[in-house]
């Protein structure tokens, strides 16, 4: 128990931590970010000291820090500057699109790649094995862009099974989801098969079949747990970097999402979006590293906080 | 045998009726599907200045006049007719009786107020590039439909910035929602009225009920023909294509260069071409910078471009229907105020050779010319490929050193003003010539200003400023092609092609035509094939 209150601790830590950078931000980027912004548009004096106004930059910086504390807290993220619309009405469309592509293509990983290792560390160096493999390769090398138009060109333009792009229906998540599922659907694969094949290798798995265990309970229960903690970890950093960098996917497939909001956000130095994003991201990622460390914890009851 | 006559007879049977309903003439009804590279930042015409935004709120707000792009004269919208004063600062409009917003408030002299001092309120932080920024002064309500305007100063291009960017926002619907939010919830007097936005992903508007107030240059009256709007924003060229030929979509703007050669023959769809007028793809040359400081070294490179081949490498297919052509001045040839007589720099490898040696510029060991230990290196940066790899390549051949950046807009933008680039590319569409003071009049040197060649030429702000002032047509034609032959002749900036609308239609599509800019169709007259 005391464990798990450690880790909610330190996890609180780092969201505080990252507020304050991401309240930072603002000056970490050389030249006065008032103007950064107005960027392209006429300018007047006039208005760039209403910018600076608005962003409280011409407070003192402790004052800055404190007050976008207190607003972020409240869960006031603030305006963008190019559209005007408030940050949290922004999120409030791109987050369920970024977690229901995220969840899909980690759906479409886990229940593709987890099979496709444990049947190729089972069938070692036969066909199965290879094709998991070639599967796991192709999947991990091809860029996304590159299968995305593909898909795009074979199953929606050629075939027309499913929508070119955009959201709003289940169909047209399929293949988004299968373009950015394949690399984590990979990395499983690959990461699974190399640690059930060390595990078959312990004694206790010879154990297990010198007392007449069947070969199917062999290696779902006794190797296949043991197995799973790599692939665990690696399944949450999976997860965590599908719901920030699926950019390249969003972009192709025209769909909304927070990897699209801060990329664009950059690209038109729109600095509230970039603050509320990253933050957003940060919480994101603290939640899924907790979460982690939790499932550790049942998966492996020796690991404790120490 | 007989089976396939007899389901071609009724193939014949089925398609007649059909075919007889096509060559009905306009159809009332249906979706139109329009995909847009990008996505709007807000539907408000007051303070935003981007493309995609222009695009779908063209539809929703109506201008005051409107620029007819058969003979770019200025025809009646929300304004029945005007005047200007003879000094060019008062600008009078006699406005239409009827016309009403979406929300059912009147369209009257005190809104034109409201939307031009709205426009101008340093507070909002408006991105109108083209408005009246430093030459509005106020407006005056005459009586209900009579409105003046006045300049602090005579601007000649205030007509055309009426005619595009001055659109009437109801000013019921901002006080409604605030000046903030409007743009999530636009409300206009145009035909087509919003109805959701999803971000990232669509814009719907549907006709506007009782809209009796088009300007005459569209030919009919009443409400708009199609039922409903959907812009799509899809950010991914292939995906756009993809997208028109899945049905998904009946236009696609932005169409590359090989989707296009690939589908304008196809019978399924038609090329939809406008070509804008205003300043062509052309870059900057900075003027205080070695070494374009050396006039010789401009010139060199105006003549040692191949500008035909260039155009004909990098968009070939779109050559066809007119765009993208070679651009050989300031100005592109569909403006208003073009001179041929400023074209004067052809291909000629021998002469730019020749201008160089003169200068003093000999060809050093490693191909590169070289005047004492300084090396004939042009820093060229752009926010695409194609051109500046081309341009590398022919400039190399007469010993200038091209280094090529690719960056996005703003860094791209940002390098030049800070003087690490030499050159840097402005394409501006506009209807009228006064965008080249944008570009060459020293007041836009520094701070948030355009003039990347960092030219402060008196002569050259006299013949803007007197183009921005004269109210003459003749006189003021005369005037900008004396400023385009001056900057060509000092090489101020490299022209290289025209940068033009090249988009793609369904063959359903009907009467979709492109506004005086070539960018902003008009989907009032446009209609469905059933």
């Amino acid at each position: 128990m005391t464990y798990v209150v450690h880790r909610i601790a330190h996890s609180a830590l780092v969201v505080a931590g990252v507020l304050v950078l991401v309240s930072l931000l603002i000056h970490l980027v050389p030249g006065d970010p008032a103007q950064l912004m107005v960027g392209d548009a006429p300018v007047s004096a006039a208005q760039l000291q209403q910018i600076r106004k608005s962003l409280g930059l011409d407070r003192p910086l402790p004052a800055q820090l404190a007050g976008d504390a207190v607003r972020f807290a409240r869960g006031d993220l603030g305006r963008s500057l190019r559209s005007g619309r408030p940050i949290s009405d922004t999120l409030r469309f791109a987050l369920p699109s970024t977690l229901s592509l995220a969840v899909a293509a980690m759906a479409f990983a886990v229940l593709v790649g987890v099979p496709a290792g444990i049947l190729a560390s089972v069938y070692r160096g036969r066909w199965v094995d290879t094709a998991a493999t070639a599967f796991a390769v192709v999947g991990i090398s091809l860029p996304s862009f590159w299968t995305g138009i593909l898909f795009i060109v074979l199953f929606a333009v050629q075939l027309g099974w499913f929508p070119t792009s955009g959201q709003g229906s289940l169909r047209a998540l399929v293949l988004p989801a299968l373009t950015l599922g394949w690399y984590p659907a990979g990395a499983l694969a690959r990461v699974l098969r190399s640690s059930m094949l060390e595990v078959m290798r312990r004694e206790y798995v010879g154990v297990a079949r010198a007392k007449g265990v069947r070969e199917r309970a062999v290696v779902l229960h006794h190797a296949l747990r043991n197995a799973l903690l790599p692939t665990v970890t690696l399944g949450t950093i999976q997860f965590g970097a599908l719901l920030s960098g699926a950019i390249v996917t969003e972009t192709v497939f025209a769909r909304d999402g927070l990897g699209r909001l801060v990329v664009e956000g950059i690209l038109q130095k729109d600095f509230p979006v970039v603050q509320g994003v990253v933050l957003v991201i940060a919480v994101i990622y603290t939640l899924m590293n907790l979460s982690t460390d939790l499932m550790y914890a049942w998966l492996d009851p020796r690991i404790r906080y120490g | 045998m007989w089976r396939a006559w007899i389901v071609l007879m009724l193939v014949a049977v089925l398609g007649l009726p059909q075919l007889a309903l096509s060559a009905a003439g306009p159809q009332r009804g249906g979706t139109l599907v329009y995909s847009l590279d990008g996505s709007p930042d807000r539907l408000d015409p007051n303070l935003s200045g981007l493309r995609p935004a222009q695009i779908v709120f063209f539809q929703i707000f109506d201008p005051l006049v409107v620029r007819d792009p058969k003979d770019a004269s200025i025809k009646p919208w929300l304004a029945t007719s005007w005047t200007v004063s003879a000094d060019g600062k008062v600008y009078t409009f006699h406005l239409r009786p009827g016309v009403m917003f979406q929300d059912g408030t009147p369209f009257d002299a005190a809104a034109v107020k409201f939307n031009l001092d709205r426009t101008h309120n340093p507070a909002l932080g408006t991105r109108c590039g083209g408005c009246a920024v430093g030459f509005y002064e106020s407006t005056e309500v005459v009586d209900r439909l009579t409105v003046r305007i006045h300049l602090k100063s005579p601007w000649a291009p205030f007509l055309d910035a009426a005619s595009l960017f001055y659109r009437m926002v109801s000013p019921a619907g901002v006080a409604k929602v605030g000046d903030q939010n409007f743009g999530q919830h636009p409300v206009g007097s145009g035909p087509f009225r919003f109805v959701e936005w999803v971000p990232n992903d669509r814009v719907v508007l549907e006709r506007t009920p009782g809209y009796a107030w088009a300007s005459p240059l569209f030919g009919r009256q009443g409400p708009a023909l199609l039922d409903r709007v959907v812009f799509r924003i899809i950010p991914e060229p292939s995906t756009r294509v993809g997208a028109l030929q899945a049905g998904e979509v009946q236009v696609t703007t932005a169409v590359s260069p090989q989707d296009f050669q690939r589908l304008a023959h196809d019978p399924k769809f038609r090329p939809i071409v406008g070509l804008a007028p205003g300043a062509p793809y052309s870059w900057a040359i900075n003027v205080t910078k070695a070494p374009t400081d050396d006039l010789a070294v401009r010139q060199a490179m105006e003549y040692g471009i191949n500008r035909d081949l260039i155009a004909r490498v990098a968009y070939g297919p779109f050559q066809t229907y007119g765009a993208y052509r070679p651009a050989y001045t300031l100005l592109s040839p569909v403006t208003w105020g073009y001179d041929k007589q400023s074209e004067i720099y052809r291909y000629d490898p021998a002469k730019a050779r020749a201008l160089l040696d003169a200068a003093g510029w000999k060809t050093g060991p490693d191909g590169t010319r070289r005047k004492g230990d300084q090396r004939l290196v042009v820093v060229f940066n752009a926010w695409e490929h194609g051109i500046p790899e081309l341009v590398q390549a022919e400039l190399r051949s007469i010993g200038i050193d091209v280094h090529v950046g690719i960056y996005d807009a703003l860094t791209v933008n940002e390098n030049q003003r800070k003087g690490e680039s030499n050159m840097s590319p402005l394409p501006g569409a506009r209807t009228d010539p006064d965008i080249l003071s944008a570009w060459l009049h020293s007041r836009n040197v520094g701070s948030g200003g355009f003039n990347f060649s960092f030219v402060k030429d008196p002569a050259l702000d006299k013949l803007f400023d007197a183009g921005a002032t004269e109210v003459d047509p003749a006189r003021r034609k005369q005037i900008y092609a004396q400023a385009e032959q001056y900057a060509m002749d000092k090489a101020y900036m490299l022209p290289i092609t025209t940068r033009d609308n090249v988009s793609l239609e369904s063959v359903k599509v009907e009467d979709l035509r492109f506004d005086a800019t070539g960018f902003f169709p008009w989907l009032y007259d446009t209609w469905l094939q059933p």
